[in-house]
């Protein structure tokens, strides 16, 4: 008896919370029940599929800009990047017109990937899990600190009224603008290797009024920063804060 | 935390659907939030009935309350830094007992446990069955996956072909 298709979908989807990305698709093609189950799936985790792109070996090795990969490879894994493109496209869209909330998107971006193709690519990706009313967003742009290559987040990321965490590693955060963020539901941020200027930082921790706590390491690109004014106007109950470079670049 | 209305000796009668009365302690039904709620709301005289949950079922997760209980209580006189040793060899205990505990089960009592747990809002068991059954199907073909849960495909050919083309990133 097929006892595991009558489980109720929270309970399914609970399970599926357990798997990757790549698992989830591949149960959708069990049975139109299964399908319908990986369709409605509101965590969107990609974080380990670089892995796919690179090999297991690749991947764990501490991946930055200088690394000189194996033209083989490069060119096995620019062939992937169309197909994972379209994947993440064709995922996010039946999403959307099923018209649920997104709980996650989570995201690895592997250097290798070129910044200018992948910028339209990522600024839709955002839009689609925003305008799903994305509760936590993870986006990590492994190893990046070459400020030729740095991906810069769009505005867009400003929007995300409903997303209550925000994690961000090696890309650059400029400042809102039309000064006002509508980071309404924002109650943490971490920023790990972000390149930002000094007002970006004032202005995220005066203009989140649920901003709990505000984490930075490695940041770079200001020279100082003065939150003491703001920290003691607002809720910030939580600010860490890790150096281990120079604070300009 | 315990509420003012759990004590440590007394004990709650439940009631498996097929009509088996189990002996639980209250400081152990706590872990079940639907007991807990009872407890605090006071009405746990008599015979409880969990109508969703049989008896095989309902030994196994008393089996697992227990344990979990045990593992609370014990060791709280040592020295902070002690305590804390002691906390990561438990922890690392726990997990083993844990994975031996589910190993042990076929599908269908996964299947019961997983329903159960819900249904007594049992959390850390239901996070322990689901990841089970996650580990069942990692690695595994669709066509596996299918034997395994015994489902039935009721795409025609055309369509799973074109689920498997619009999630080729997956598939390959």
């Amino acid at each position: 008896m097929d006892r595991f298709s009558k489980l109720p979908d929270f309970i399914m989807h609970h399970i599926m919370s357990y798997l990757s990305a790549k698992e989830v698709a591949q149960i959708g093609s069990l049975s139109k029940k299964w399908k319908g189950l990986s369709e409605s799936f509101p965590i969107f985790d990609f974080r380990d599929s670089y892995i796919h792109f690179m090999g297991e070996d690749l991947a764990y090795t501490n991946l930055d800009p200088t690394l000189e990969f194996d033209s083989e490879e490069i060119e096995e894994f620019l062939e992937l990047v169309p197909k994972f493109i379209n994947f993440v496209d064709a995922s996010l869209s039946r999403f959307s017109d099923l018209n649920l909330r997104m709980q996650k998107f989570m995201l690895n971006i592997c250097v290798v990937v070129d910044v200018q193709i992948m910028s339209p690519v990522l600024e839709n990706w955002l839009r689609s899990a925003i305008e799903c009313g994305v509760e936590e967003l993870e986006l990590d742009f492994l190893g990046t600190k070459d400020t030729e290559v740095i991906y810069t987040l769009p505005q867009i990321m400003f929007s995300a009224k409903s997303t209550n965490t925000i994690k961000l590693r090696g890309c650059k955060l400029e400042q809102p603008s039309n000064n006002i963020t509508r980071l309404l539901s924002l109650k943490s941020l971490t920023l790990n290797e972000v390149c930002m200027q000094e007002e970006t930082i004032q202005k995220l921790i005066g203009q989140c009024p649920l901003l709990e706590k505000i984490s930075l390491k490695n940041c770079w690109g200001f020279k100082r920063f003065y939150a003491l004014k703001q920290l003691t106007n607002s809720r910030l109950s939580r600010f860490v804060h890790h150096w281990n470079m120079s604070l300009e670049p | 935390m315990s509420t003012p209305s759990v004590s440590v000796n007394r004990v709650l009668k439940l009631k498996s659907s097929d009509g088996e009365i189990f002996e639980v302690k209250q400081t152990v039904a706590v872990q079940s939030g639907v007991l807990k709620q009872m407890m605090e709301d006071g009405c746990t005289e008599g015979e409880i009935p969990l109508n969703n949950v049989d008896s095989p079922t309902l030994a196994k997760i008393i089996e697992w309350c227990n344990k979990h209980h045990d593992n609370d209580v014990e060791g709280r006189v040592l020295s902070e830094e002690r305590e804390k040793e002691k906390e990561k060899e438990k922890a690392a205990d726990m997990k083993k007992w844990e994975s031996e505990f589910i190993d042990a089960l076929n599908r269908d009592e996964i299947y019961f446990l997983l329903t159960g747990s819900n249904y007594m809002d049992i959390k850390e068991l239901l996070d322990c069955a689901a990841q089970k059954v996650a580990d069942m199907v990692k690695g595994k073909t669709p066509e596996a996956i299918r034997e395994m849960f015994n489902i039935q495909s009721d795409f025609t050919e055309e369509e799973e072909e074109a689920i498997r083309k619009e999630n080729q990133w997956a598939f390959d």
